[in-house]
């Protein structure tokens, strides 16, 4: 997309933000102001509560507090739960721009309309004279509630492809796999919510709501587990580069040219969260070798070379034992063999060598080229791509090598 | 396995007494009618009772409690006594093999709280049915405090004769570090509690389709958070690898330094950041290994080596809790202010960074490290450590230190058998 279809694109979200936004304050009179306001508070907690999905994509508790209200007091009342929690909570605690905020609630805002007209549609119009009434409710609450989620995905994949190069249909598929069981569950609270309030009023029905939040509160625990461990793993690796001054965070450069790469090729994004780990953890093996075999300038001799060619072993030893690092063993291990045979440890060939281990491999020696060293100085990002290019086929896999000419300007 | 003394025998017999007791007296108040959702709560504990996934920050809902308050909120206290006390017991038996005289205590405390509760609910008029849009909220709430308060009065008794603590401080810091997780259970007991009256009492099975979600995250989490500690204790590993003569050095500053956190009674948070502050502390002595190397250090060198704690900081710095970095940063700023980097003085030294400072003298002097050229006896320390009182150390952390050598502690470390202290151990890395 151009610059200019992406600001078209971004005004007419924000814009939808704005009108929708206007819509549920207008919809605001005596006779809900006290549910509007439990609900704002509830789905303010619940915008709190934010699940991050598998590798990436994230989601909330939010929507389903909106369409609570959407089908105990109308759609105005969807709206003013549905967005007015992203600029009350999500604004202040990501610290991003409000525009950015905006553009993020108008997305969310078409998805509430389109929930609301097939909710309307099915309760009215259709009205499913073959069911009874209890059910045409629930199916009708279910269908919007599923059709907000659905209209989400095609955005959130296009935010994913133009900030993190994944592929739009890797960006789908991932995105509905990774959330499929989760809409089933919150699909079920949100009738259950909207029961409760119906039948024991809305006082029960704001504790029931503390009570989702909390019930999913593992959840939120686990995704920021998560991340801590990714950047404990990134500490990890800082302290192997302080190994040798000269290539502070090798291991995380490493890291991210891999992970682009491999977005490069379509693959998975599992396969991709496993070669960001191989990536920062490639040179662990380093951290038991003397630094001033690492740091030597000059010619290594042979018992040195033997020390430093030990470490992608060791670095798999290291890591092979540790819950899901392990699943980067085996690319760690063999990420310095070439492509015709001739690296090491094992003298694998082709498409012997797990992929993993070509991507980072190819990355490792991207930032091996451009970085300073005390004797000499690091090419340019084009020069480095062209000898990566001259050993295609010898040292690297031509088909990652082609990846990463077609990425190299997002290096 | 400790002896049990004759006092706790008796104390357990009286508890259990008191329970049967209780239950045989107001035997004719227990509603026999409602056998089967006595039934249906009393297999919900069980269960409940006998899967244990323990979130270390004691931030989660336990399941065992929200159904303690449920039964609380439904029963009538002798009633709660019997189903809550027969569960507890059978499920404690599951869950930890059966112990005759461990679960039947752990069921007859939790009976006579769960009594307790149940009783004070009555008293403030709560009741879920809601009689004219009124729920007497008050009630809800007061009830599980006081099954708190009494369950750990019960539990205090026990931990307080079993490890020698004062009583009244090992109840309250029960009751303190127990509340806010308790608290949290109160919403989803109260909706179970409703729907249990009001529509039927089978609806609360739904909340059995709730747990394996909960669980399910809980148990990833604590995987993640031990993956999470391995990597640290990677860390450690590492340091020491390079830093030949310090070997244990960090873990044993680590035990020290908690050791004075908890003297000082510091709370549970801070004392888990200090010990991966000092744990971490000497990170920043990667790749300074041929400096140690060298006879004789040149101001340059020296400079080199003082620079470990700018460059710990920088690495510790990815961490979440970003005291630990200023921690690390701060762990040679002496309290007089002549220590470096900066030369900080006296409060203005953050406190971790405090405790980790004395720490790491100590266990220097102990074990003989650098730069130090052999170990010290225990007195000589403790007049060392007296002596910079206020200067190089802080007064306060001297004293309670001292106070730690006094019971003997010092160099033990993690005295408390707490489970909230995770020492991350959980096997040492291969590193070559």
């Amino acid at each position: 997309m151009t610059p200019a279809g992406i600001r078209v694109f971004r005004s007419g979200l924000i814009l939808a933000a704005g009108i929708s936004l206007g819509f549920g304050l207008s919809g605001l009179s005596e006779s809900n102001l006290s549910l509007a306001f439990m609900l704002l508070v509830i789905a303010s907690f619940g915008e709190w509560l934010e699940v991050r999905l598998g590798p990436l994509g994230a989601f909330t508790l939010r929507p389903v507090i909106a369409f609570v209200g959407l089908w105990s007091a109308g759609p105005a009342l969807l709206m003013l739960a549905g967005l007015v929690p992203v600029l009350l909570v999500r604004l202040p605690s990501k610290r991003s721009s409000l525009p950015d905020e905006l553009t993020r609630a108008g997305g969310d805002a078409l998805g509430f309309w389109l929930g609301y007209l097939i909710y309307h549609y099915v309760t009215g119009g259709l009205g499913l004279v073959w069911l009874p009434v209890g059910m045409s409710a629930a199916v009708a609450r279910v269908a919007s509630f599923l059709a907000f989620w659905i209209a989400q995905i095609p955005l959130q994949a296009i935010g994913l492809s133009l900030t993190e190069g994944i592929r739009y249909r890797t960006g789908v598929v991932h995105l509905i796999w990774y959330a499929r069981w989760h809409v089933l569950a919150l699909s079920l609270a949100a009738i259950g919510l909207s029961y409760v309030g119906a039948n024991f009023g809305y006082i029960v029905m704001g504790i029931a709501g503390v009570a989702l939040i909390e019930t999913y509160y593992p959840w939120k625990l686990l995704g920021e587990q998560t991340g801590v461990l990714l950047t404990s793993l990134q500490m990890m690796a800082q302290a192997v580069d302080l190994k040798d001054r000269y290539t502070s965070n090798h291991s995380q450069k490493v890291s991210r040219y891999a992970v682009r790469i491999a977005r490069a090729m379509g693959l998975p994004e599992d396969e991709v969260e496993r070669i960001r780990v191989g990536g920062l953890m490639h040179d662990i093996g380093k951290i038991g070798i003397r630094g001033r075999i690492i740091r030597k300038p000059g010619k290594l001799t042979p018992e040195e070379r033997d020390a430093m060619m030990q470490h992608s072993s060791v670095s798999a030893e290291i890591i092979e034992h540790l819950d899901i690092l392990g699943e980067s063993a085996e690319m760690v291990r063999h990420h310095h063999e070439n492509w015709d045979g001739s690296g090491y440890p094992s003298g694998l060939k082709g498409e012997e060598i797990p992929l993993g281990s070509r991507v980072i491999f190819v990355g490792d020696a991207f930032d091996a080229l451009v970085t300073d060293r005390p004797y000499r100085k690091g090419a340019s990002r084009a020069e480095a791509l062209a000898v990566i290019r001259k050993n295609a086929g010898t040292q690297f896999d031509p088909t990652v090598v082609d990846a990463m000419e077609r990425i190299s300007s997002l290096l | 396995m400790h002896t049990i003394t004759l006092w706790v025998r008796v104390f357990v017999l009286i508890v259990v007494a008191l329970a049967t007791l209780t239950t045989v007296i107001f035997a004719d108040q227990i509603s026999w009618s409602n056998w089967q959702q006595m039934i249906l709560l009393f297999c919900m504990i069980v269960m409940a009772s006998s899967v244990r996934i323990s979130d270390p920050r004691g931030w989660t809902v336990t399941p065992s409690t929200v159904l303690f308050y449920l039964v609380m909120f439904v029963l009538n206290p002798p009633t709660a006594l019997l189903v809550a006390g027969t569960g507890r017991t059978i499920g404690y038996a599951i869950s930890k093999g059966w112990v005759p005289w461990r679960a039947l205590f752990n069921g007859a405390q939790i009976g006579l709280s769960v009594a307790a509760g149940a009783l004070t609910f009555g008293m403030l008029g709560g009741d879920p049915r809601g009689i004219a849009g009124s729920y007497a909220y008050a009630a809800f709430l007061v009830a599980p405090i006081v099954h708190q308060v009494a369950n750990n009065f019960f539990v205090a008794l026990w931990v307080s004769s079993r490890r020698e603590t004062p009583f009244l401080i090992t109840w309250f810091d029960g009751v303190r570090d127990q509340l806010w997780p308790n608290l949290l259970s109160i919403p989803t007991a109260f909706v179970l509690a409703i729907l249990y009256v009001r529509l039927h009492y089978v609806a609360i099975l739904m909340y059995l389709g709730l747990l394996p979600l909960q669980w399910l995250a809980l148990r990833l989490y604590v995987k993640r958070r031990q993956l999470y500690a391995q990597i640290v204790d990677g860390l450690v590993v590492a340091t020491d690898v390079n830093f030949p003569m310090g070997r244990g050095h960090a873990r044993r500053v680590a035990d020290i330094a908690v050791t004075i956190a908890r003297e000082m009674r510091l709370s549970e948070a801070t004392i888990e950041s200090i010990q991966f502050a000092a744990l971490l502390h000497d990170v920043g002595m990667i790749g300074k290994d041929d400096l140690l190397d060298r006879p004789v250090l040149t101001p340059e060198d020296a400079e080199g080596l003082r620079d470990h704690v700018r460059v710990g900081a920088e690495v510790a710095r990815e961490l979440p809790r970003r005291e630990i970095a200023e921690w690390i940063l701060r762990h040679h700023e002496r309290y007089d202010g002549t220590g470096y980097p900066d030369g900080v003085a006296g409060e203005a030294i953050p406190l971790g960074a405090r405790v980790i400072a004395l720490a790491e003298v100590v266990d220097s002097m102990a074990s003989g490290n650098f730069p130090y050229a052999s170990a010290f006896p225990v007195a000589s320390i403790e007049a060392y450590v007296a002596a910079e009182r206020g200067r190089a150390f802080d007064p306060e952390v001297v004293d309670a230190f001292l106070r730690t050598v006094k019971q003997g502690s010092a160099a033990a470390g993690g005295v408390r058998e707490q489970e909230l202290s995770q020492t991350p151990r959980l096997g040492e890395l291969p590193v070559r």
